[in-house]
């Protein structure tokens, strides 16, 4: 399989390239081949030759950057995920599938749209989703969203108090998968990272044991919990 | 009347913290309550410096302190810790008279890169010294750009703006302000590299516009020679430079003419004391002198502390969690040398506030320790378990790595088991923890 990570120069705030290098290994221990291609923005890429496309965190203006030059995928993208084929973006990644940010068009593939406030959110968190389970991490973000309901991926089992914009983190279409969670959230995160696995197994995952990423998540969720 | 109050509660409070050892923040706020905008109403000397950026803001303000003592001059000065507007209220009022002028010739105030713009809403700094920004704790202060746009509104009208050139995020500062700026810089040496080496490049975009940025050479990170492809943004020739550098040595060259040895080996260290030479040159202070004072400055915390375990003799390295550029210096120093063991402790993130988030270990250059010459690598603290994550990726032997969820089972297997030189870095927020369970020195 190929997997495309977009803007990893741009989109690299938080050691969010953690994501990749640690999927490619984990695919790659389900026996699947998997190579790696990395774009700038001022590079162009076929996205019909992918099977999952990622992009991570970046600063405000970076964001910015990152749309004008994703705009122009915006039909092709539509067509993407309308496929079934896997994109996931995390921090202020997620922000470009909807409507707008600040009234700019976006990528207009989550009916949600994005304001920029004058306050910076910032905290650890618990979410969760049924088939997922508990997910932990850190959100760093200073815009408010709008929408997006249906499409919602994790619900808030803890937050910081202030950031009330929803009820709900996150989104998921088919297999278009946002969150705001900064950094290597499939790093933390093991039972993520199998879902997302997953996705590219045909039949039943090979059980693979992966303690350092257990213990890591384990501490996080206790340390997390005692906070509630 | 309001002043006056504010002014004799805030001496009366700082007499009274200090009796009981209590920080120097306190009687500053104490003083804001009764009159929040004292520091507006206190007549300061015509000589202001003020220092900002990530990192060695402590180290450059008390370098600056050392060449005023040598010039004769009378200062007060601040530092980490107290560099918030409250500290820096404590200074300046405990140095004022009853009737609120100022006693000494200079106020020297290290500033908290976030809270820059609180403090210089009231105070004009003659000199800005604006030193680097850095990947610094980013849960908490935000990303680089945001804390730049922060140091923006901190700028004054009338500062002159002393500016790390090398160093494109803090030089882009320069095209949003008419201040007058001397710029300081290194110039081209054997230590330079083509390519970015550390793990990610703040320097890969235009802080400007975005485009892609030309790179003759980078001294360290971001910090180097550069030119936007797009928009004409580049490195301004330095007004004093470092000419020449001999780590090796630890010796310097301050604009091709003074020779210099540096009382701690670090690239780090030559640049801060670039900008307290800098800043002394635009007092008009004695070249000479100043660089008399500079060789081999002793920074308090410049001190290498060192501690014993059974017998046996640890260095202790310190550098800050969430902040990329103190971990990879220390990484590279340890694995300069043969033959070592190094023991990290992660355990509280921040001393300050709380946080689980370990994105920041991805950021860190651990690739560095991926060497024959480091035969052991013990972990602990909380965060073990991320942190062998990152190591295992960084292609690290794992049979070299061992961790231990509480330091006293790593000092304890130091006593019994390890042999070579002993390193242990950790951060502020977790050296107590490693120090109850050893001999200082
Ligand atoms: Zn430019």
């Amino acid at each position: 399989m190929r997997i495309l990570h977009l803007y990893p120069n741009l989109m690299n705030l938080y050691g969010d390239y953690g994501n990749i290098v640690l999927l490619k290994k984990h695919l790659e221990d389900q026996g699947i081949e998997v190579v790696v291609d990395k774009r700038e923005v001022y590079e162009s890429f076929d996205p019909d030759l992918y099977d999952l496309i990622y992009m991570g965190s970046g600063t405000e203006n970076a964001q910015k950057v990152a749309l004008e030059a994703l705009n122009k995928y915006r039909y092709y993208l539509k067509k993407y995920v309308e496929e079934g084929k896997v994109i996931l973006f995390t921090g202020n990644a997620m922000e470009l599938a909807g409507n707008t940010i600040d009234g700019q068009k976006a990528l207009g593939l989550i009916d949600m749209d994005v304001v920029t406030s004058e306050k910076r959110y910032t905290g650890d968190v618990i979410v969760n989703n049924e088939e997922i389970g508990e997910v932990v991490g850190f959100i760093n973000r200073s815009t408010l969203l709008k929408g997006g309901e249906k499409e919602k991926l994790f619900t808030y089992e803890f937050r910081y108090e202030g950031l009330v914009d929803n009820d709900y983190e996150g989104y998921r279409y088919k297999n278009l998968f946002g969150t705001h969670i900064i950094g290597p959230v499939l790093v933390k995160n093991p039972n993520f990272m199998a879902y997302i696995v997953s996705l590219f197994v045909e039949g039943k995952m090979k059980e693979v044991s992966y303690p350092y990423e257990e213990g890591a998540y384990e501490t996080t969720l206790s340390e997390l919990k005692k906070r509630k | 009347m309001r002043k006056f109050l504010s002014i004799i509660v805030c001496k009366l409070a700082k007499w009274i913290c200090g009796y009981f050892g209590r920080g120097s923040s306190f009687p500053g706020q104490v003083a804001l309550k009764i009159c929040p905008d004292i520091l507006s109403r206190v007549k300061l000397p015509e000589t202001v410096i003020a220092v900002t950026g990530s990192n060695g803001k402590t180290s450059t303000v008390e370098m600056i302190h050392g060449i005023l003592e040598a010039a004769g001059l009378s200062y007060a000065y601040n530092y980490e810790g107290s560099n918030q507007i409250e500290g820096v209220t404590t200074l300046v009022l405990s140095n004022c008279s009853l009737n609120g002028v100022f006693r000494k010739d200079v106020l020297l105030i290290e500033a908290d890169e976030r809270y820059a713009k609180y403090i210089f809403k009231y105070i004009t700094p003659k000199y800005y010294v604006i030193n680097n920004l850095y990947r610094d704790q980013m849960t908490r202060n935000g990303h680089p750009e945001y804390v730049l746009s922060d140091i923006a509104k901190s700028i004054r009208e009338g500062s002159k703006l002393v500016i790390n050139c090398d160093d494109p995020l803090v030089s882009s500062l320069s095209r949003r302000f008419d201040n007058e700026v001397v710029w300081f810089g290194m110039e081209d040496n054997q230590y330079v590299s083509e390519t970015c080496t550390s793990v990610y490049d703040d320097g890969f975009y235009c802080p400007v516009c975005h485009k892609k940025m030309i790179y003759e050479y980078r001294q360290f990170a971001h910090v180097g020679k550069y030119e936007c492809s797009s928009c004409g943004f580049k490195r301004q020739d330095p007004d004093h430079a470092i000419t020449s550098i001999d780590l090796e040595e630890g010796r310097i060259t301050i604009d091709d003419r003074y020779d210099l040895h540096l009382a701690f080996n670090s690239i780090y260290n030559a640049y801060n004391l670039l900008a307290a030479f800098t800043v002394g040159c635009e007092m008009g202070l004695d070249e000479e002198l100043m660089c008399e004072t500079l060789n081999d400055y002793l920074i308090r915390n410049g001190r290498i502390k060192s501690f014993l375990i059974n017998g046996k003799k640890g260095t202790l390295l310190i550098s800050k969690h969430e902040n990329t550029v103190s971990y990879d210096r220390n990484l590279e120093y340890v694995a300069s040398k043969e033959d070592v063991t190094l023991l990290m402790i992660i355990d509280d993130i921040s001393r300050k506030y709380f946080t689980s988030d370990t994105s920041w270990l991805w950021d860190i250059r651990f690739e560095i320790l991926n060497k024959e010459s480091v035969r052991q690598i013990l972990v602990a603290g909380k965060y073990i378990d991320d942190v062998a994550i990152r190591l295992e990726y960084a292609g690290i032997d794992m049979e070299k790595v061992k961790t231990f969820r509480y330091t006293k089972d790593a000092v304890e297997y130091i006593g019994e088991n390890v042999e070579g030189q002993l390193y242990a870095l950790t951060c502020f927020s977790d050296e107590a923890k490693l120090l109850k369970e050893v001999v200082v020195e």
